[in-house]
């Protein structure tokens, strides 16, 4: 099936069929055909890429496919509710394949109405330790899917734009970016470095010390309320909503609500006991934040324990 | 066992710009082995060199510290004689190859060491981390053991393949009254094993704390790797009632025991040698170590100079988790080895050790002979792992928190993500402390994944000393012009 051929038709039948009782992932050339068509819609895409209002704002999903269809039920279907995800679609949970195929269905079949973020995840040299590469080898056999889909990934958008007053991206601010032009001017078309202001975008927190720190994580920065005051001035926007980081009610103001955290994985790694919460702004930019549970399971997603290689 | 230094001076320019901007050092001690005997190229003490590892590990490593003090090597003068004091860098430590070999090179220098390629420049890694692997890369190992039995060298290698110096230090022991090692030293005194690499002039010490069962060696691939940054010295020592160390008291092996004991070896090191790394000091531990390197950060007793805290394939979950099936594991080890070459053989072919350069230099130390034994059964394990049972809970408790209670940088260094609990998860998530994964690794990670682990501490380090923060330039203010938008 060649990638301009791909119609809606097409798209609904992949909707239909991962959504469906049995979530039956695509098959190879099905993946490919999509993240053709995904990458020809992306590439038009700025790395600010500016979306309207209303939308609503989610973070992290991490593979965790059944609680992605929860989010829908809580916050409505596509296209009746238009969404803007801010990465970390892949790795830790189980489902990362039924995941990010879903969002690039949804990315292609309403691409004004979905708006779908790069995370530090959504990397080739991340996902080949934290599980999708391992999770493509398991479901195909061989890692052509998991190569469709990094290779897409280097044309997601880095952030977004809502209504020129709301910034939003997966990890946080850059010592090296001051304005949302600079941001515009960067070659985003390549694996997620390990340094460098487009790695920054990626890896940053939001963190109580001012100025700027050494993020503990090792890659990206940490920066103050200093930082975010000025980045927001500066840009005349009036919030930065992000994700990356773990928050139990599922989203965290902080920085005087200069910056608000927003992560959407219930019970992450199915063993976290957090809640997941999504951002709805309404046309007024008005917004309410929905918090949600793990969806019901039927015991898919026990882990499978190994017996322990571990020695003293 | 004559020993002559060779005239190449390695070349520790291509390893320091991974340091990025951190000052240089005057290259010392290399000055020393070029003058000393400029044209001798001949190679030596290769890896195969069956006469530099002991039957008696005691007595033929003191015979290499006598030795090693005739010569006026660099180390040995800037140092006090008996602590680090046969101390000098031995002449012809051969380097160790940790990039990809050809077959053909395997075959010709038994493990692809070119006869002359001492100097560090023909030493094929790279800790710079821009170096994308390219997929795969990671599942084909160039030391793994190549299947072939009659073809592979299973010859121990000595502790100069990796470490500089090697030398016994004594501490003041608490319980003078139990004697369980006969070899301990007579008095109230604790004997240590201790082994450095690097240069003298450092600026940071990585302190070492290798697994149970294991020994310092295990470390010596790493060890070798930071310490050619030229900017770490890299400290390891065998635990109490492991390796080559002997105390009076070898059935306490809890945490806080060997905590007192890693306080008292650094403070021991610190005095005799009064260099400067001693004031910023890492703790890197793997498994027990790794518990003992958590819980002497925990303890303050490092103070200020503590900067960093690594630790190697072990989270208090998982770690918890599996004690049940530690004796049954213990009791599967074979019991004896007819030599060493048996037990690297064991180690390699049951994939404990997933690199056979890392096995043959680490096994040693890990077996002791016994005399009245037959020639089948000589070699046991050194170190008595089924009775240390009473300890195990006390390590790996309580570890996550204190792991994350650390005002030190943490880095944990893992082979699997199943080793993850729910409070280091949350913590992971939340951008506390840094992961590195280590694909195709086992439980020994540092051993598997030499090159790999180096990097990850070189970097961690570089990030962590970092005293002043250094920014990156602003990009410049340029009009975009955006496909859309």
């Amino acid at each position: 099936m060649a990638a301009t051929t791909l119609s809606n038709g097409n798209v609904d039948a992949f909707m239909t069929q991962l959504m469906a009782e049995n979530c039956k992932p695509l098959v190879e050339d099905e993946v490919k055909a999509l993240c053709d068509r995904a990458r020809e819609i992306l590439t038009e895409e700025s790395n600010v890429q500016a979306v309207a209002c209303p939308v609503t704002v989610c973070g992290d999903i991490h593979g965790q496919f059944h609680d992605l269809l929860e989010l829908f039920r809580i916050g409505g279907t596509c296209p009746d509710t238009n969404y803007l995800f801010m990465g970390d679609y892949v790795d830790r949970g189980y489902y990362s394949v039924e995941t990010v195929t879903a969002l690039v269905c949804l990315k292609v079949r309403y691409p004004h109405r979905v708006t779908i973020l790069r995370g530090n995840h959504e990397s080739r040299q991340i996902t080949q330790v934290y599980g999708f590469y391992d999770e493509c080898l398991r479901k195909y056999g061989n890692a052509n899917v998991w190569k469709y889909f990094t290779d897409m990934f280097d044309y997601l958008p880095l952030t977004a734009l809502i209504e020129s007053t709301i910034f939003c991206l997966h990890g946080g601010l850059s010592p090296s970016i001051d304005n949302l032009d600079q941001i515009r001017a960067l070659d985003r078309v390549q694996e997620v470095p390990h340094e460098g202001p487009m790695c920054d975008l990626l890896w940053s927190d939001p963190d109580d010390r001012c100025g700027w720190g050494i993020s503990p994580r090792g890659a990206g920065y940490t920066f103050g309320q200093d930082i975010s005051d000025q980045f927001n001035h500066q840009n005349n926007v009036t919030l930065v909503a992000r994700a990356h980081q773990l928050v139990m009610e599922g989203y965290n103001w902080c920085h005087d609500r200069n910056v608000v955290t927003i992560f959407s994985a219930p019970n992450y790694c199915y063993r976290c006991g957090n809640q997941a919460a999504i951002m709805e702004l309404d046309e007024n930019k008005n917004y309410t934040f929905l918090q949600f549970d793990p969806a019901p399971r039927r015991g898919e997603d026990t882990v499978s324990k190994r017996s322990p290689d571990y020695f003293l | 066992m004559e020993r002559r230094s060779l005239p190449i001076k390695p070349n520790f320019r291509t390893p320091l710009r991974s340091l990025g901007n951190l000052p240089s050092i005057p290259e010392c001690e290399n000055e020393m082995d070029e003058s000393e005997d400029g044209m001798d190229m001949l190679p030596r003490a290769r890896f195969g060199d069956r006469e530099a590892i002991s039957d008696s590990p005691i007595a033929e490593q003191n015979q290499r510290q006598t030795q090693d003090r005739r010569r006026p090597g660099a180390g040995a003068g800037d140092m006090p004689s008996g602590v680090l004091g046969g101390g000098a860098r031995p002449p012809a430590r051969p380097p160790v190859m940790m990039g990809r070999s050809t077959h053909a090179e395997k075959a010709s220098a038994g493990l692809g060491i070119p006869g002359h390629s001492i100097a560090t420049t023909a030493v094929r890694w790279d800790l710079d981390p821009a170096v994308e692997q390219p997929l795969g890369v990671t599942d084909d190992v160039a030391m793994a053991w190549n299947g072939d039995e009659g073809e592979t060298d299973w010859s121990p290698l000595g502790w100069e393949t990796c470490f500089d110096r090697r030398s016994m230090i004594q501490t003041e022991c608490e319980t003078a009254s139990v004697s369980s090692s006969s070899n301990a030293p007579a008095g109230g005194q604790d004997m240590f094993a201790v082994y450095s690499a690097g240069n003298l002039e450092a600026e940071c010490l990585v302190l070492l704390l290798h697994g149970g069962g294991h020994c310092a060696l295990t470390w010596g691939p790493v060890a070798r790797l930071v310490a050619d940054t030229n900017q770490i010295l890299a400290v390891a020592y065998d635990a109490r009632a492991h390796g080559d160390s002997h105390c009076h008291d070898e059935t306490d092996l809890s945490a806080a025991r060997q905590v007192r004991d890693a306080v008292k070896v650094l403070a021991a090191l610190r005095e005799s040698m009064n260099l400067r790394a001693f004031e910023k000091i890492c703790v890197v531990g793997h498994s027990m170590g790794g518990a003992i390197a958590i819980k002497l950060a925990a303890s303050g007793e490092l103070g200020k100079a503590l900067f960093g805290v690594a630790v190697i394939d072990v989270v208090e979950g998982s770690a918890l988790a599996s004690l049940p099936y530690m004796q049954t594991f213990l009791r599967s080890r074979p019991q004896h080895f007819s030599s060493i070459e048996d037990c690297i053989k064991y180690h390699v072919q049951s994939n404990q050790i997933r690199r056979l350069d890392s096995a043959r230099v680490s096994t040693s130390p890990e077996l002791s002979r016994l005399s009245s034994a037959s020639a089948e059964k000589q070699y046991v394990w050194r170190t008595n792992l089924e009775q240390s049972e009473p300890f195990w809970r006390g390590w790996f408790e309580n570890l996550s928190k204190e792991f994350l209670a650390s005002d030190a940088q943490k880095l944990l260094i893992l082979a699997a993500l199943d080793r993850f609990d729910k409070e280091l998860t949350i913590a992971q998530m939340q951008g506390k402390f840094q992961t590195a994964m280590m694909r195709g690794a086992g439980h020994s990670v540092h051993m598997d994944k030499p090159e790999e682990t180096a990097r990850t501490l070189v970097d961690f380090i570089k990030r962590s000393t970092r005293s002043v923060m250094t920014l990156p330039s602003k990009l410049a203010n340029t009009k975009a012009v955006p496909p859309c938008c």
